[in-house]
């Protein structure tokens, strides 16, 4: 990744998202609004966990060196 | 308890048959299959969930319901001894408790459950709409359906309602109701698909078919019937208009060759369905063109001819050979050709003379040879004709004999080729005409005259042998004898003669039978026409079979048609060899709207005055002019809106675009209802409850104003997946509420609902502070009586719902609403102010003195709402009630089930058990605690059979796969077009397989098919594949199912990742299917990352201690221990005192010595009489009980014992007891698996009111005891009533007055203290009838039933007086006496009582103790100190840590009896731990490395399970002394301590660092720039 450029500028860029999700909320939630055909951004990708207090700040930080403009967690 | 114990029956069966799906019967299932024992799940929908499901959120905690029941959902649905089946009923029982017969009746439900993959393609293709009953009707679902997207089983239903009637009157069962709902939804293609398969003909029958479907259609009872004959011809108009597709000739199956003889509809008919079956087939046609009378009988103007050529090219295309200018001469010859079989279709093509003088001049024509030579001149070059009938009729004058429709064709058609003057002559009155109004209308619009009532004498000649016109005589009467042989009655002297120049004869026509010589062996009737069986269509002589005008003589096409239908299935059975008559098949009922029916729509706004669309027409100008078609047909627009207006009364149309569409062949429209005897031993009844019909209460307007809503209906509309997404909108015009008026008591506590029903007021409440918390502006208003909140955190939800929200409540009950038309607001008049009471609530006292009315004098106020949402109550649907009686169990007269006192869910037959509101109105987790407790007792009955109808999986052995590279096997879901039809599956697919360590990727079209199931059983054991990815749907409804399919294959269930391609992609981008695609190939590289890194989980079995500790020796105690006992676990019962009974010993009168019947009222009770009545029963009771306890052998009593001690994890528990021997302390350890706290609670005594300083201040306890010493003379044990001696039995006091919610219930209900008090008001009345008694309160909350206790009391001359906390009584006492004021406002004034005796209702307090416990058994408390529950909802008698459970007053107040069910559920919870020799840990859990641990405790504070615990005996980093340890039985694998840990020592396993990052870096495909652990 490169920092030099601040990307949200720019009209056209999609910020690619990791939304952590807990099994038992958030990810059931995520399979609902597919069921009623809800539509969002195909750059979210959701990433199941079994509890967002699974959620770790290395996964976290890990994802945004990965190139993660954004992470989402919801639980 | 009734059941037996252990033991004492070994004949039981092991199974319980649930009856109900909500969230009652669904718990009832799990407790007891948990517990080794098969469960039958019967339940009346198509899934299970109940009213639950519907829910948006559920009180006091706001949780999201669908969140909280979808595991239980799930977990039922995929339980391998809860056997679910839905659509049914329970029909009859017979046995006894133990081993009963149930029968179960299972409606079609038109999908197999068991193929059904819940892809939803055929509710997508489904054209038929109908309102959803799950969103109650405020929403449109189609006939095929899931009740709800998370419903359980996951798999579709169709509702039919049965035969429409225009179905049912068609002789063919044209499916009129399915292509008219194609033709709504513009799928004309489709429509025409559906007309075709009941009527190869659909333009013929769309102009000329008699339509009997019209005069059947039930929309014809509102307004006009639907213009199906318009609707079908516009079907084929527009299909037709675009180029003719030739049709795919079929294949022959068989060798025997069927010759048809005619080519009209009912030969071509049987034509198709004879090729379509295989059968070579040849039609003999005598004419040079095929169609027989469509084609040369029925003029052009109404039918062209390129039509008919069509249509019949149609069926030809098939590979039918058609001969045409073909003469059959003779039967015989057909065989002798080969064929094997004969259809005789040849009509009536033989026009008749009328036998008078005259009938052979000149100018004297045939009906049909007339009609046929119009048709046919056009083709004269193959048809020769002298004469054309055009020269014949120019400028003559025609005179038609005849009266049906064949004359009025012929009429018409003379007007068309020119002739001078046309008119017709008829036997018949005007009345009495065969032919169709219509066209005798549209005959006399072109200027034909028609002779009414005329009996031909002769033809009149002109003397050159001419017709010159017809001598008549007017008919006075004719009538058929029973041999068809006519007699006329005429005038005499009415002779006269119609002048013509031509005349044609049409009064008959019949079929040319040359061809059938005598010797043909094929018998003809008196009338000449061919003998037939009517079943069959055979004729007398084998293989020959005869149908249409032929036989039955002229009738209509679609009669043909039906009947060619019927020849080509008897034709295939003769040449089969098969009897020639099938078997009658049940058939579903016709579909009669009644007048209320249609009126209920109607109010309901499904259906409103929409008169027809009529046919466009030309003028009778314009079509006189030629043979252009009269009728000009409807556009689409015209076509869709008459298609609207159809009643869809089948509901499903068969339409069949359901069985195209499934992929899976799940659809079978011949399902039939089927009946099957179960065996079990024991029947749980959790039928549910149905909400108050508000259209019954017409004054609230329900279903005439559209913003009148129930408060179901209002739970939709918050919900985030009902009709409007959870935006709450109004029905009228969808703008958002500003200000909602909730009115409460709706079909509860009224003049036919003696009873409350428990949970309205908790619902509004939410349902008010959900619609704000939805949008923060909107005001809230709630009309009620009184506030129940009586539960657990329900007046604290209450106090924040005034307090936090501002919603307003206000005491009044309205009594009726109107609509502002101008806005569709609605109006509500009421007493503003607060405690104001209406007549309403309290009308029916106003016979019993001292009731008295206080007038309001507050001011009425008229208020404008957006919205009123009506707190509707529960009732028990017919269907239940229906129920009951079947089962021969006692029902009240309101429905709800009878229950045996002391045994509250055992009804009034051994061995079945009610729970849940069929019992009582009740809340969520009390039908939950009631489930649990029938469940237990069923458990108790049936102990002697456990786990002997249960089935456990197997398994091959699990293959090692630890030293092997990953090799990952990736199945990429089609979903029929769920997925494949919005990304590229195959793309997909092609991706995966050039992933790392991919060895196999493949398309399924359903991957959860059964088949492609056992599919990737064997191909991973083929590939020798170690790790499986399945990209489709969601883990969380398929995964167990996949992991199942690789056990099957001998690897481990872990080594399985799921890619979830359709809920969270293919649906959400569904509009990018580019996208889509992209996305999907990056979720399957993430999951191919991970299952790379799975490694195998293994589950470890720890054996049970089958013993339980049971602490308290109360009714909740007594009453766990001995349900458990009975199951044969042995208990260890401790308490501390010297005695059992607790609590019970001071409770000295039920509700039903009082006379109560809950749900009847006061049946003896009477008040005037001061008869002396039972205080036995309760003691009586409790001696029982003690004695059973006592005599147990599997319960061993520890009285004046404590814990002291405790350790150890859910079903190994040591704890050591210490026993108090009086001079020392005994302290001994016991083993158990289970704990159940039940330590109860103690009437709250403080300094409250003048208590403790003036003696005539009593504790409703202490007054309970007074009561027993008044009454019998006998005082009660530890009660000091001694100080009021001047009150002896002999001296009573005169006023009493009970002053309500004392201390601590200032800040919590505690739910019987209302109840108790007014039972002892009763009890005193009954005493002294005469005393003044006057019960000051806040909210009389006297739930459910006990609201009778209400009734009664008022009846009986008990005073109300209302109070707030802000302005609370004042007590005074003095040597004169009690003095109580008390700010009355209603009257707005203080009140001054002066009571000989002041009773406090103080609350229940937890017991002493009970917080000191609950630290050494490290299990919460409440604010108050009462046991804090796993979820208030769903595991109301759980603690979170696992193996403990609660009972009785240690958890909150509560009566005896919901004391002894809550004893019993916790026993069922226990049991199903107790009933596993092991108990299996592992799996996914943390895991502590110790050698990184520092024991910093930080793992311990997190976990929410106190699963971690550091131990000496292990070493941590760098060698230091003790490290933390994780207790996986205890862990539930939420993975909160492997986040929280310092030292990254804790792994959780299935989700490990190195599990979660690869998928990480794979979804950003690339590594990320450093590299942790």
């Amino acid at each position: 990744m490169t920092e030099t450029n601040m990307p949200f500028t720019q009209p056209t860029w999609t910020p690619r998202i990791i939304a952590f999700c807990c099994h038992h909320c958030a990810y059931a939630a995520a399979d609902l609004a597919g069921g009623l055909r809800m539509q969002y951004p195909s750059s979210v990708k959701i990433f199941e966990l079994p509890c967002t207090g699974k959620l770790d700040v290395l996964h976290v930080m890990h994802a945004f060196e990965a190139g993660a403009d954004g992470v989402f967690a919801a639980g | 308890m009734s059941g037996n114990g252990r033991g004492e029956k070994d004949n039981v069966v092991g199974a319980v048959m649930v009856v109900g799906g909500g969230i009652a019967g669904m718990q009832a299932s799990l407790d007891l299959a948990e517990s080794g024992y098969k469960v039958y799940l019967v339940e009346q929908k198509s899934a299970i969930g109940g009213h639950m499901a519907q829910l948006d959120k559920t009180f006091p905690t706001n949780d999201c319901a669908m969140c909280t029941i979808s595991p239980k959902l799930v977990e039922t649905g995929r339980h391998l001894n809860i056997e679910i089946l839905t659509d049914s009923d329970v029909a009859a029982l017979k046995g006894a408790a133990g081993d009963f017969t149930v029968t179960v009746r299972t409606r079609p439900r038109y999908i197999d459950v068991k193929k059904c993959t819940g892809c939803g393609e055929c509710a997508q293709v489904c054209p038929v709409v109908i309102p959803s009953r799950f969103d109650e009707g405020l929403k449109q679902q189609r006939a095929a359906h899931k009740l709800y997207p998370q419903a359980i089983p996951n798999a579709y239903a169709i509702e039919k309602a049965g035969i429409a009637p225009c179905r049912d009157a068609c002789p063919a069962h044209q499916r009129a109701q399915g292509y008219i709902a194609l033709i709504r939804e513009g799928r004309f293609d489709d429509a025409l698909r559906v007309i075709k398969e009941d009527n190869p003909f659909p333009g013929i029958c769309g102009r000329i078919c008699n339509h009997r479907c019209e005069d059947a259609c039930n929309r014809g009872k509102v307004d006009d019937p639907v213009n199906i004959h318009a609707l079908k011809r516009f079907v084929t108009d527009t299909v037709y208009a675009q180029p003719r597709i030739p049709r795919e000739p079929i294949p022959k199956q068989y060798d025997e060759r069927v010759a048809i003889i005619g080519s009209g509809p009912c030969g071509m008919t049987a034509a198709q369905d004879l090729c379509q079956q295989g059968y070579p087939v040849t039609v003999f046609e005598a004419l040079p063109v095929a169609g027989g009378m469509l084609r040369v009988g029925v003029p052009e103007y109404r039918l062209p001819s390129w039509i008919v050529d069509r249509e019949v090219q149609d069926i030809v295309d098939l590979g039918v050979e058609l001969r045409l200018n073909t003469t059959v001469a003779h039967l015989d010859d057909l065989f002798t050709e080969g064929f094997k079989s004969v259809l005789i279709a040849v009509g009536a093509h033989e026009g008749v003379r009328l036998p008078i003088p005259g009938n052979n001049l000149e100018g004297v024509l045939i009906n049909t040879q007339f009609l046929r030579d119009v048709r046919l001149a056009e083709l004269n070059t193959q048809y020769p004709m002298p004469n054309t009938p055009q020269a014949q009729i120019q400028g003559k004058r025609v005179l038609v004999l005849g009266g049906g429709n064949a004359a009025i064709d012929v009429a018409r058609t003379a007007v068309r080729l020119g002739a001078g003057q046309v008119q017709m002559a008829c036997l018949e009155s005007r009345q009495g005409m065969t032919s169709h109004p219509w066209e005798i209308q549209a005959a006399e619009d072109e200027g034909i005259v028609i002779h009414n009532d005329r009996s031909f004498l002769r033809v009149v000649d002109d003397g050159t042998g001419w017709a010159a016109g017809v001598e008549c005589r007017r008919v006075t009467h004719f009538e058929f004898d029973d041999q068809r042989r006519l007699s006329v009655e005429t005038a005499p002297g009415s002779e006269h003669v119609l002048s013509a120049d031509v005349m044609i004869f049409s009064v008959g026509q019949r079929a040319g039978l040359a061809f059938i010589p005598p010797d043909a062996g094929v018998g003809l009737t008196p009338q000449r026409t061919i003998a037939i069986n009517p079943n069959t269509y055979a004729a007398t002589r084998p293989g020959v079979f005869a149908a249409g005008d032929s036989v039955s003589g002229t009738a209509f096409v679609i009669e043909a048609v039906a009947s060619g239908h019927k020849c080509a299935e008897s034709i295939h059975r003769y040449l089969r060899g098969e009897a020639l008559e099938p078997k009658p098949r049940p058939e579903l009922p016709v579909v009669k709207l009644t007048q209320t029916e249609l009126a209920d729509r109607m109010r309901r706004g499904e259906l409103k005055i929409t008169p027809r669309v009529p046919m466009p027409e030309l003028s009778a100008a314009q079509r006189v002019q030629g043979f252009a078609e009269v009728a000009t047909g409807y556009t689409a627009e015209l076509a869709q809106a008459e298609a609207a207006r159809c009643l869809a009364c089948g509901i499903c149309s068969e339409c069949l675009s359901c069985w195209y569409k499934c992929g899976v062949g799940a659809i079978d429209h011949d399902m039939v209802e089927h009946a099957q005897e179960i065996n079990v031993g024991a029947v749980i009844l959790a039928p549910g409850y149905q909400v108050y019909r508000a259209e019954l209460s017409e004054e609230f307007g329900w279903g005439r104003y559209p913003n009148v809503v129930t408060a179901l209906q209002f739970e939709r509309l918050l919900s985030a997946s009902g009709p409007t997404m959870g935006h709450v909108q109004r029905p009228s015009d969808g703008h958002k509420p500003k200000k909602i008026a909730f009115l409460q008591c709706i079909g509860s506590r009224d003049q036919s609902h003696d009873y409350c029903s428990a949970v309205c007021c908790m619902y509004a409440t939410k349902q008010a502070i959900m619609a704000i918390e939805h949008e923060r502006d909107t005001e809230v208003h709630v009309f009620m009586m009184d506030m129940r909140a009586f539960s657990k955190g329900y007046e604290a939800y209450y106090r924040r719902a005034i307090e936090k929200y501002g919603i307003e409540y206000t005491r009044c009950r309205i009594s009726a609403i109107k609509e502002n038309p101008a806005n569709g607001n609605l109006i509500v008049r009421y007493a503003a102010g607060d405690g104001v009471r209406s007549q309403g609530s309290e009308g029916r006292g106003q016979e019993a003195e001292g009731n008295t009315q206080y007038l309001v004098p507050n001011t009425l106020v008229s208020e404008e709402f957006d919205l009123v949402v009506l707190s509707v109550g529960m009732e028990i649907a017919p269907e239940v009630r229906e129920l009951g009686r079947r089962l021969g169990i006692e029902l009240d007269d309101y429905g709800f089930c009878h229950t045996v006192q002391f045994d509250p869910l055992q009804t009034s037959k051994p061995g079945i058990y009610a729970v849940g509101p069929f019992r009582e109105p009740k809340d969520i987790p009390e039908s939950v605690v009631e489930a649990s407790g029938a469940a237990a007792a069923a458990g108790a009955l049936l102990a002697g059979a456990r786990g002997t109808l249960i089935r456990l999986p197997e398994y091959p052995p699990e293959r090692d796969v630890t030293a092997e590279e990953p090799r990952v096997a990736v199945f990429v879901c089609h979903c029929g077009s769920n997925i494949g039809g919005f990304l590229d599956v195959p793309v997909v697919a092609e991706y995966a397989r050039t992933l790392p360590g991919v060895v196999h990727a493949e398309p399924n079209l359903y991957t959860c098919s059964q088949d492609s199931i056992a599919h990737i059983t064997e191909k991973v054991k083929e590939l020798g594949a170690n790790r499986v990815v399945v990209a489709s749907c969601t883990p969380l409804t398929h995964e167990p199912l996949f992991q199942s399919s690789i056990r099957a294959a001998g690897l481990n269930p872990y080594l399985f990742e799921m890619a979830n391609i359709r809920n969270q992609c293919s649906w959400v981008h569904s509009q990018d299917r580019a996208a889509a695609t992209e996305k999907a190939k990056e979720l399957v590289r993430m999951a191919v990352a991970r299952a790379a890194r799975l490694q195998p989980l293994h589950m470890t079995e720890m054996p049970t201690c089958k013993m339980a500790l049971v602490i308290g020796g109360g009714a909740a105690g007594m009453t766990a221990a001995l349900t458990l006992a009975e199951q044969g676990f042995p208990v260890h019962l401790v308490e501390r005192s010297g005695e059992l009974g607790g609590n019970l010993r001071r409770v000295h009168h039920t509700l039903r010595d009082l006379g109560l019947e809950p749900g009847i009222g006061y049946s003896v009770l009477d008040i005037g009489k001061n008869t002396q009545y039972p205080i036995s029963s309760i003691h009586t009771y409790l001696n029982n009980l003690i004695h059973r306890v006592e005599s147990h052998p599997l319960i061993t009593v520890h009285l004046k014992a404590e814990l002291a001690a405790t350790s150890g994890i859910v079903g190994d528990f040591k704890s050591v007891l210490q026993q108090d021997l009086g001079t020392s302390f005994h302290r001994f350890e016991v083993y158990h698996g289970v704990t159940i706290l039940a330590t109860g609670g103690q009437e709250y005594r403080g300094s409250e009111y003048g208590y403790g300083s003036d003696p005539r201040v009593v504790t409703g306890q202490e007054f309970e005891a007074l009561l027993v010493h008044w009454e019998t003379g006998k005082l009660v044990d530890g009660e000091s009533h001694d100080q009021l001696p001047i009150y002896q039995p002999t001296n009573l006091p005169n006023a009493i007055t009970f002053l309500l919610c004392v201390g601590p219930a200032e800040q919590y209900c505690a739910r019987i203290c209302c109840t108790t008090a007014l039972k002892n008001a009763l009890v005193l009345k009954r005493l002294t009838p005469a005393a003044q008694v006057t019960v000051i309160y806040r909210d009389i909350r006297t739930y459910g039933f006990k609201e009778q206790l209400y009734t009664e009391a008022r009846r009986a001359g008990v005073r109300f007086v209302r109070y707030d906390f802000d302005r609370k009584p004042q007590v005074t006492s003095g040597s004169n006496g009690l003095e109580v004021r008390v700010w009355e406002p209603i009257l707005g004034n203080e009140m001054i009582l002066r009571p000989d005796l002041l009773v406090l209702s103080t609350p229940v307090v937890p017991a002493e103790g009970a917080r000191e416990l609950s630290k050494r058994l490290k299990v919460p408390v409440d604010m108050e100190g009462f046991f804090l529950e796993a979820h208030v909802k769903l595991r109301p008698v759980d603690f979170s840590s696992e193996g403990i459970f609660m009972a009785g007053l240690a958890h909150y107040p509560k009566l005896l009896e919901e004391s002894i069910v809550q004893a019993q559920a916790a026993a069922a919870r226990a049991a199903t731990l107790l009933s596993k020799d092991t108990l299996t840990t592992g799996g996914r859990v943390a895991v502590v490395d110790n050698t990184r641990c520092v024991a910093c405790l930080t793992c311990v504070r997190t976990c929410p399970y106190d699963a971690p615990r550091v131990v000496s005996s292990l070493t941590g980093v760098g060698g230091i002394v003790g490290a933390a340890q994780i207790e996986a039985a205890l862990c539930h694998g939420c993975g909160s301590c492997a986040a929280a840990c310092p030292a990254r020592a804790i792994q959780l396993m299935h989700y490990t660092d190195a599990q979660v990052l690869a998928k990480v870096d794979a979804l950003f495909g690339q590594p990320a720039l450093t590299v942790s652990c």
